[in-house]
């Protein structure tokens, strides 16, 4: 067998790999929207029952008015939980489609934001506007995206910001990291699985040249995700 | 919107059966005439005892699809709007159900209001409908 075909075979088990776990994780979701569904009506229920019991004004009225508005407002969050955890499932349905990086990008954050704020470091998105939908691996770009993410936040401390934006260029869509506060990094400390798996999108990742406000203090990095013709 | 909807009959199919009773039970308390069933096959057989203006369908169940329900509906009586209950990632297939005549669909779990809203639209359709064949 040639290194070639290691390769190739290897990426293939990657793709379905990644498309088992996604279908798993979709599953969850989608159970998990089940369950929150029942609790929506239970709970919907006993605030139909409260406002025909009437007592209004009572304690007991207002603590089990307090209670199921509580009851009420985890479960939409939750559901919208579930419905990012379930969008991001389903990004590896087919190994290459057309997508909006922003959507990705955003649902990604969902599940960023809780680490970046357990390092009391701001987590901002800048997402630039119009940008076309391209066509490439959207599971693949997800795991490259957390890997960055995860590189930026080793760098950062305490009070810090790391700020991931977007931009339409030409070719595809500029994806930038903005590390406030960090004034050098170095690209080559990143894995090399990570360096390929950028290499598979077909783009690379380049230093970023920080000018205006603040930028003695910044540094960041940047690719350009290609929009790969349709096979 | 209780007025609006007093007088029309609704059949919920979800075979998540404590949803389906208890989003029935709610119905009720509104004055709108509710009942449910707790499977594919189940909703098709109460579908010809109650003959519901509007279908509330989930999209996956156990024994059937839901596009699949929704077919023998449509084909049973074109006038009956069917609203689809979806999972996020089901959402094509909610296009899909659009395509062959389901009302349109909503996201689990779904705001009683929203269903509400949702459920006055699809009568206010089904009465144009019906002024037109007279």
């Amino acid at each position: 067998m040639t290194a070639g075909m290691t390769g190739e075979r290897e990426q293939a088990i990657r793709r379905r790999q990644m498309a088992s776990f996604g279908r798993l994780l979709a599953d969850f979701s989608h159970e998990m929207c089940n369950h929150l569904a029942v609790i929506q009506e239970a709970n919907g229920l006993l605030e139909d029952i409260l406002a025909m019991e009437g007592g209004e004004g009572t304690p007991l009225f207002a603590a089990l008015g307090e209670a199921t508005g509580q009851i009420g407002q985890r479960v939409r969050r939750s559901a919208e939980f579930c419905q990012h955890l379930s969008g991001m499932a389903h990004r590896s349905d087919t190994p290459f489609s057309s997508f909006s990086v922003n959507e990705l990008l955003a649902e990604l954050a969902v599940f960023l934001e809780r680490s970046a704020r357990s390092r009391q470091v701001a987590l901002l998105l800048e997402l630039g506007q119009e940008i076309d939908p391209i066509y490439n691996e959207p599971a693949l770009l997800q795991h490259v995206l957390y890997q960055l993410y995860a590189f930026s936040l080793d760098l950062l401390s305490n009070g810090q910001t790391l700020i991931i934006s977007t931009a339409q260029a030409e070719a595809g869509v500029v994806i930038s990291f903005r590390l406030v506060g960090v004034p050098e990094l170095e690209l080559a400390g990143m894995s090399e699985t990570v360096q390929a798996a950028v290499v598979s999108l077909g783009t690379k990742l380049e230093h970023m040249e920080i000018t205006g406000e603040g930028a003695v203090d910044s540094s960041g990095f940047r690719l350009l995700l290609p929009s790969l013709s349709v096979a | 919107m209780k007025g609006k909807l007093k007088g029309i009959k609704l059949l919920i199919i979800d075979d998540e059966a404590e949803f389906a009773a208890t989003l029935c039970r709610r119905l009720r308390l509104r004055n709108i005439d509710a009942v449910d069933a707790y499977s594919g096959q189940e909703g098709l057989v109460r579908l010809t005892e109650v003959n519901p203006n509007i279908v509330i369908l989930d999209l996956k169940m156990h024994d059937m699809s839901g596009l699949d329900v929704l077919e023998k509906i449509k084909a049973s009586d074109a006038s009956i709007e069917v609203i689809m209950l979806t999972g996020h990632g089901s959402i094509r297939a909610g296009i899909e159900a659009g395509e062959k005549g389901a009302f349109d669909y909503m996201i689990k779990p779904v705001d009683l209001p929203d269903l509400l809203g949702k459920i006055n639209e699809a009568v206010k359709k089904q009465a144009e409908g019906n002024e037109g064949k007279t």
